[in-house]
């Protein structure tokens, strides 16, 4: 449960356990923290999260400041089907890389 | 107050000893330890005397040394202390008796005679330790309270001044109907309704981002843009491409509003939306229970400095209405967890037109088995009824300052590069409400502007046939071809003259309009229009009955209309 984070040759790794919303805003703002390490890509790994609300967008959202609204520089991988629909809905293929 | 208080020193230390009265070498013992460590230290000889001690200062600790301590009466004595007193028995023999009296009142510590000194400041520190905690406790207690009592209070004035301001232009109408739950507004949803000049009907739902107050006070400038320009007739795009702006300077990164805007265009029975983040909403028809599911295309709005809006248009009838939702609907949970789900909604508003809202509602509570949600439902059903046009009453004509009518002229032309870019309709009608301050007569000319600048765009400039929009693909296609055309095209323009002067009653506004296109056979359509009313298009019978007069000319690229008003 709760957020990986490690960064290996310019890439930040975030891997999200279990729910992803307002409970885990610690230790993603940490995670955040990491990009100013000199990051060039961001990948966020969703296989192990279970569920995603609006404040979880909203972190997403403050990654992808960080990387300047590059939207091929966070990339959002293995997404569970009810995941996907919630990125889907917000339309964030518009603003990340999901894959 | 985050941590405990450092310990106070012995010196601000009041310790009461109750002892038998005469002399007694043990007290002066006791005294004698507690005063060499610094103690305040006073001595009673009765219960009165300790409760006396009690309402004059704070007691931090008392001791009980007298033989046939008064045990009954350990309950009076803490009644009387500001705080927990904690108590520290000396005793001659631990009996069970005695035990049982000091679990009863729930004495501290019991020592035995003889007392060890070393074993009796031991049993001070941690009675003393314990009225601390208690003392910490209690302030935290407080705080909490008072915290609860400010926000709740400033909670109450936020809602009182979020209604006022979503309220004020809020159009009440029974073409929409809006349930919402009582805390939902603090969770960020909000609804506003409002009609244009021109009776197009403007529904906005709104979700921002996050919970509580500061989830939704983002509401207030979004409600002043909304009502605002449609008041001053500005379609949904305008709209919605000014609020993402306001919201995006506003807002902090994380933070957005998942929305859906509709306009409803009676004239045309046509509906358009814009759906920015919001779960799929359903258009359903009731007459052969067949329905839309109408997704969501663009992103949430305050994320972007700019937005490319991706707009839905759909056909409607009387017998259609749309279900607009956020996602509390969507997300409430049964006992196992699953969630309610668009297939469940769509079960429950599609059984009864008239008892849609009662089904969804009995639907959900069956769902949750009535299980307190998190209390962010928000439900807007939009009735096509188009026909019946149930919001197009007109405004009260409200008391204005009146203005002498004087004379003015105002020509703008408009080329094809800006005519692609902007409708200047509200620009041009604003400007002549600022002039001569017609707020009055604001829809009507509103109407007549608009409908005159749509048919020289439309049929002038674009070409387009009305013909086109009589069915449903036709619809569609004739708005595909407008865009298309809109883009290609590189000539034409559309010239718009303001005359105005005073006449007895009050005032004459001519409106002039020129376009690049072709005309039409407007005699043609005089003598149809004898024989068949229904031939021409609803527009222009509406202009007719607006204007004194209308007159084309020329080939039928130039129109003259008439507005006469009175003081």
């Amino acid at each position: 449960m709760g957020i990986e984070a490690r960064v290996d040759g310019g890439v930040l790794s975030i891997k999200i356990s279990g729910r992803f919303d307002f409970g885990v805003h610690n230790e993603f703002r940490e995670a955040t923290k990491l990009v100013e390490s000199g990051v060039k890509l961001i990948e966020v790994d969703l296989n192990g999260t279970e569920y995603l609300d609006s404040s979880a967008l909203g972190m997403l959202l403050v990654l992808r400041d960080k990387m300047a609204g590059d939207k091929s520089a966070i990339r959002i991988k293995n997404s569970r089907t009810e995941v996907k629909k919630i990125l889907e809905i917000a339309n964030f293929d518009k603003l990340f890389t999901l894959s | 107050m985050n941590h405990p208080n450092p310990f106070p020193l012995p010196a601000q230390t009041f310790v009461v000893l109750l002892e038998d009265a005469g002399a007694n070498s043990n007290a002066d013992t006791l005294q004698g330890v507690l005063r060499a460590q610094d103690f305040r230290c006073a001595v009673a000889t009765t219960t009165e005397e300790v409760i006396e001690l009690l309402t004059g200062a704070p007691v931090d600790l008392l001791i009980i040394a007298c033989r046939d301590w008064p045990w009954r009466q350990v309950a009076d004595i803490r009644d009387a202390a500001d705080s927990y007193l904690p108590i520290i028995l000396i005793a001659d023999d631990l009996t069970d008796t005695l035990l049982d009296h000091c679990a009863t009142v729930e004495i501290d510590a019991v020592i035995c005679r003889p007392v060890n000194q070393h074993l009796l400041l031991l049993k001070i520190r941690s009675s003393l330790k314990l009225r601390m905690l208690y003392q910490h406790e209690h302030a935290q207690k407080t705080q909490l309270l008072d915290y609860w009592q400010t926000s709740d209070l400033e909670h109450e004035v936020a809602a009182k001044l979020f209604n006022d301001v979503l309220k004020a232009d809020f159009l009440e109408t029974e073409a929409v109907a809006v349930v919402m739950s009582p805390m939902a507004l603090f969770n960020g949803d909000l609804v506003l309704v409002a009609k244009t000049p021109e009776n197009h009907l403007h529904v906005l739902l709104g979700d921002f981002t996050g919970h509580g107050l500061s989830a939704s006070i983002a509401a207030t400038p979004l409600a002043d843009i909304f009502y605002g320009m449609t008041r001053k007739g500005f379609d949904i795009n305008e709209i919605v491409t000014e609020i993402n702006a306001k919201l995006y300077r506003m807002l902090p990164a994380n933070r957005f509003l998942a929305a859906t805007v509709v306009a409803l265009y009676p004239e045309s029975s046509s509906m358009k939306s814009i759906t920015c983040g919001l779960p799929e909403h359903f258009l359903v028809n009731h007459a052969d229970n067949s329905f839309l599911a109408i997704r969501s295309l663009n992103i949430p709005l305050g994320i972007q400095p700019s937005i490319e809006i991706e707009e839905q248009l759909h056909r409607v009838s009387e017998n259609e209405r749309l279900y607009l939702l956020t996602d509390g609907i969507f997300e409430a949970e049964n006992a196992e967890g699953e969630l309610f789900g668009g297939e469940r909604i769509l079960n429950a508003i599609r059984q009864s037109k008239s008892e849609d809202i009662r089904n969804l509602q009995a639907s959900l509570e069956a769902h949750t088995g009535g299980a307190v949600q998190k209390d962010d439902n928000t439900l807007v059903i939009l009735s096509c009824a188009v026909d019946s046009v149930p919001w197009g009453r007109r405004e009260a004509r409200l008391p204005r300052q009146r203005i002498a009518a004087t004379t003015w002229k105002q020509v703008m032309e408009f080329d094809i590069d800006s005519l692609r870019l902007i409708n200047p309709v509200p620009l041009m009608v604003n400007t002549v409400m600022e002039v001569q301050g017609l707020q009055n007569y604001r829809q009507d000319i509103f109407m007549i502007v608009s409908e005159l600048f749509a048919n020289a765009l439309d049929h002038g400039v674009l070409g387009l046939d009305s013909d086109l929009k009589s069915s449903p693909e036709g619809f569609m296609h004739f708005y595909a071809m407008k865009d298309e055309r809109l883009q290609q095209l590189q000539r034409g323009r559309i010239r718009l003259s303001f005359i105005h002067q005073a006449t007895e009653p009050g005032g004459r506004l001519v409106v002039k309009v020129l376009d690049s296109g072709n005309g039409f056979d407007w005699r043609r359509r005089n003598s149809m229009r004898k024989r068949d009313e229904a031939y021409c298009g609803r527009g222009i019978i509406m202009l007719e009955t607006l204007c004194s007069s209308l007159v084309y000319h020329g080939c039928g690229n130039r129109v003259t209309a008439v507005f006469d008003w009175q003081h």
